[in-house]
């Protein structure tokens, strides 16, 4: 069971969500704690800025839409992968 | 468009087409740290971690790219996010990893993209291809020859 993570960066995000929907939807926001890195075009380039500010830790890249849908993996969890053998 | 021609192997027994109808869309794939991340360290004087290999496998009922979760440590990635993913009973939260794949011995680039950390024991497999790394790719699954085409 993985164990939640990111709470403070959620709420940092949630705080501002409104705004970067308005001006950046579709761009990647990088909060670490309740700092606020900024809105990057790909998760690469979110990446390399979060590495430069903080090093190698844990920081949140959120991808700024309205909602996320949730993936779906379904042979994976439903223990189909080789359901052959 | 670079175009890869796989015939499955890896049993001892079997027709091409035994082989792919039971092993599947195997794609051998070497799971590296991300570029930034390999820079950071070279500057530092660190070393970068050796990549993963192993099998990756192309389902295309996916919606996201995934890496057995066991092997994140030996590359020393941290997590960029979490998500929820469908599953029996309900959504369950897990972990998301920027890393790059390469694909030994194929004309397929290197990409470097986020991976759904999941739980695959006993798959002998490393990574899942899914749909959001497909949608740039033409995949052709030919059963009669025991072979598939994956064009990027």
């Amino acid at each position: 069971m993985t164990e939640p993570k990111f709470q403070k960066e959620l709420e940092a995000f949630d705080r501002k969500k409104q705004e970067l929907l308005s001006v950046c939807e579709g761009k990647f926001a990088v909060f670490k704690g309740s700092d606020f890195l900024g809105v990057f075009d790909t998760p690469q380039t979110a990446y390399e800025a979060g590495i430069n500010k903080w090093g190698n830790v844990p920081f949140l890249i959120k991808p700024v839409v309205k909602e996320e849908k949730p993936h779906q993996i379904p042979a994976l969890f439903l223990g189909l992968l080789h359901a052959s053998t | 468009m670079p175009v890869h021609n796989v015939f499955p192997h890896g049993l001892a027994t079997g027709t091409p087409q035994d082989l792919l109808a039971s092993m599947g869309l195997l794609l051998p794939v070497e799971i590296h740290v991300p570029q930034a991340l390999a820079s950071a360290l070279t500057s530092q004087g660190a070393a970068v971690p050796q990549p993963i290999t192993g099998n990756a496998m192309v389902d295309t009922g996916a919606t996201g790219c995934c890496i057995e979760e066991s092997l994140v440590q030996r590359l020393g990635l941290q997590p960029i996010g979490q998500v929820n993913v469908c599953g029996q009973s309900g959504t369950r939260l897990q972990n998301l990893y920027l890393a790059r794949m390469s694909f030994p011995g194929s004309p397929i680039p290197t990409l470097e993209l986020p991976l759904i950390g999941v739980q695959m024991p006993g798959q002998n497999l490393i990574s899942l291809i899914g749909r959001d790394l497909l949608r740039h790719c033409v995949l052709v699954y030919n059963g009669p020859l025991g072979s598939y085409t994956i064009a990027f």
